[in-house]
C-alpha cells in the first residue's frame, strides 16, 4: 500500500465536518489536487499571467508562458510515451472525443463501433453523427458476465467500419477492456481506434506506443490536475483530421480568401488557452510519476479487492458490472437489494453516507444511462465508490460500516 | 404543460397511488410504468427523481419527511393540489 503520508499533500483532506474527516470516494468524477499542482497554478497567476501561443506577444511574461506550456506538453507526452506533437489540449475528454467525431473523415453509411458500456461522452457524439450525417453507430454487446466480447467484435467488423471507439477502463466498475486485442483486430480491418482513457490514464501506466491506438482521450482533472483534457493522436492519424474549431493560433497565415492551417497539434487549439491548467497538468504528471503509476495501480487494486470482499459479506449488496470481482480496479458499483427489489435508493445511500459519515461518493447512472436503461434500472442506477492513491483501508472500513448501518435501519 | 411540469404531474400521480413511499419504491414504480406505458411516462426517462422530489418539496407539492436516521419518506401534500 502507498504511504499515508502522501495524504498530507492534499489540503482538501484536512477539512473536518462535525469533527469528522473527509472521506472522498468520487475521484472517477473529479480527483483531489495536491498542493504541488495548486502551487504551479498559483505561480502562473501570480508571476506571469500572460498569453502564450504562437505568433502572439513576445515580451518577458509571454516567453515564460510559452516555455512553461511547451514543457508541459512535453511532460504530458512523456507520461504516456508519446511525442509533444501528438498531444492536443482540449477542455476535457468529452471535447477530445467530439474533436475526433467532428473531424474524422466519415461518409454516409460508414460504421462506428462502440462497446455497450460507453460514457455518454463516447456515445452521444456518434448518435449525433447518425442523426445528422447518416453515419451508422453499432454497439458490440457484452458477454453474459459483462466482459467485452472480442469474438463478437470480429463478427461485426467489416470494411464499412471506419472507427472503433471504446472505453479503456470503465467508469461503471473499473473493468479494463482487452484493448490490445481490440486495436489489433480493428486494424486488421483498416479501422482506426479511439480509446476513451478517462479512467485509465489517471490510474495505470499507459504507453501509447505499445497500445498502438490511433487516438486516446483523457481528462487532467481526474488525475490530480486542473480542468483540462488531452487528445493524443498518432501523428499520421492526427494529420487526417480536419480542423475542429478554427480561429487564432490554428493558422500560420490568412488572406481574405483562405487560411493556411498549422500542422497538428496547433491546428486544433483555437484561441487563448488555459495556460494555468496546462502548467498544472505538468505538475500533476510529475506528482504521479514520482509516486509511480505501477504503485498507484497496485494500491488501488488491493483497496478494490479489500472493499469488494468486505461489501460482499453484506447480503443486500448486489454488485453492478463485471461479475468477477478480480476484474474491478479502482471502482466498485453496487445496489442495495433484497429479494431482487431495491431496498434503499442509491441516491438515498449517497445522501446518508454524506450526512452521517462525510463519505462523498456518487449515485445514479454515472453518465451510462444507456447501460442502466437496457437493464431496467435506469431510474435508480447504482452507488459508486471510486478510489485513488490517497484512499485508505480505514476509509473503506467506514464505508462498509455506513452501508451496514443503512441496511440495518432501512431493512 | 412544460416538460418540468409534466414530470411533476406524473410523479404526483405515482406518489398519490403509492400513498407514502421512499425513493427506492418510487423509482421501482417509475421503472415499471415506463415499461408498461412508455409513451405516457417517457417524460420521466433519465430524470433525477431525487432532485425532482426535493424541488417539489420546496414548492410545497410533496412532503419530505425525515426519520431520525434514515432515508426520507415522500407524501403528496394534498391541500396544495
Ligand atoms: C469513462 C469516461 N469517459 C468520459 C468521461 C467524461 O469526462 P469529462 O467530463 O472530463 O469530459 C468520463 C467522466 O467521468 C468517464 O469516466
Amino acid at each position: 500500500m502507498l504511504p499515508e503520508k502522501l495524504r498530507e499533500d492534499f489540503p482538501a483532506l484536512k477539512r473536518l465536518r462535525n469533527g469528522k474527516p473527509v472521506i472522498y470516494l468520487d475521484s472517477a468524477c473529479m480527483s483531489l489536487k495536491p498542493r504541488q499542482v495548486i502551487e504551479a497554478v498559483r505561480e502562473y497567476y501570480e508571476l506571469y499571467p500572460a498569453c502564450g501561443g504562437r505568433g502572439r506577444s513576445q515580451h518577458w511574461f509571454a516567453r515564460e508562458v510559452k516555455e512553461a506550456t511547451e514543457r508541459a506538453r512535453e511532460e504530458v507526452a512523456r507520461f504516456i510515451n508519446a511525442t509533444p506533437e501528438e498531444i492536443v489540449w482540449t477542455k476535457n475528454t468529452t471535447e477530445a472525443i467530439n474533436l475526433v467525431a467532428r473531424s474524422f473523415r466519415l461518409e454516409r453509411g460508414d460504421v462506428v463501433l462502440t462497446s455497450d458500456r460507453e460514457h455518454n461522452s463516447n456515445l452521444v457524439p456518434w448518435l449525433e453523427l447518425e442523426r445528422t450525417r447518416g453515419i451508422r453507430h453499432e454497439v458490440v454487446p457484452a458477454r453474459e458476465d459483462e466482459t467485452f466480447d472480442v469474438e463478437r467484435l470480429k463478427e461485426m467488423l467489416s470494411p464499412k467500419v471506419k472507427l472503433v471507439s471504446v472505453v479503456h477502463v470503465s467508469n461503471l466498475d473499473g473493468y479494463a477492456l482487452p484493448v490490445e486485442e481490440i486495436v489489433e483486430v480493428a486494424h486488421d480491418y483498416g479501422a482506426r481506434v479511439l480509446l476513451d482513457a478517462a479512467q485509465s490514464v489517471p490510474h495505470r501506466s499507459v504507453d501509447v506506443s505499445r497500445l498502438e491506438a490511433d487516438f486516446l482521450a483523457f481528462s487532467v482533472h481526474k488525475m490530480l490536475g486542473p480542468s483540462l483534457g488531452v487528445l493524443y493522436g498518432r501523428e499520421e492519424a492526427l494529420r487526417e483530421l480536419s480542423p475542429f474549431i478554427a480561429g487564432g493560433d490554428t493558422v500560420s497565415d490568412s488572406y481574405y480568401e483562405r487560411a493556411i492551417f498549422l500542422p497538428p497539434p496547433h491546428r486544433f487549439e483555437a484561441g487563448l488557452q488555459d495556460y494555468a491548467a496546462q502548467i498544472g497538468a505538468a505538475a500533476a504528471v510529475r506528482y504521479l510519476t514520482r509516486v509511480g503509476m505501477r504503485r498507484i495501480e497496485e494500491h488501488e487494486r488491493r483497496l478494490t479487492q479489500y472493499l469488494s470482499k468486505k461489501l460482499s459479506a453484506i447480503e443486500e449488496v448486489r454488485f453492478v458490472g463485471v461479475r468477477d470481482a478480480r476484474l474491478r480496479s479502482g471502482i466498485v458499483s453496487f445496489r442495495l437489494e433484497r429479494h431482487g427489489r431495491s431496498l434503499v435508493a442509491p441516491s438515498d445511500v449517497a445522501e446518508l453516507l454524506d450526512r452521517h459519515y462525510n463519505i462523498m461518493l456518487r449515485s445514479g447512472d454515472h453518465c451510462l444511462h444507456a447501460w442502466f436503461n437496457a437493464r431496467g434500472i435506469g431510474a435508480s442506477g447504482s452507488v459508486r465508490a471510486s478510489l485513488y492513491l490517497y484512499n485508505t483501508r480505514e476509509e473503506c472500513d467506514l464505508l462498509v460500516e455506513g452501508i451496514e448501518r443503512i441496511v440495518e435501519v432501512e431493512g | 404543460m412544460g416538460e418540468g411540469d409534466k414530470k411533476k404531474h406524473l410523479l404526483l400521480e405515482i406518489l398519490r397511488s403509492l400513498g407514502e413511499a421512499k425513493l427506492a419504491r418510487i423509482q421501482e414504480e417509475v421503472e415499471a410504468r415506463r415499461l408498461s406505458e412508455p409513451e405516457k411516462y417517457e417524460a420521466l426517462t433519465g430524470c433525477n427523481l431525487q432532485d425532482l422530489l426535493i424541488e417539489m418539496a420546496e414548492e410545497g407539492l410533496v412532503e419530505r419527511i425525515f426519520p431520525e436516521w434514515g432515508a426520507p419518506v415522500y407524501r403528496v401534500r394534498e391541500n396544495r393540489t
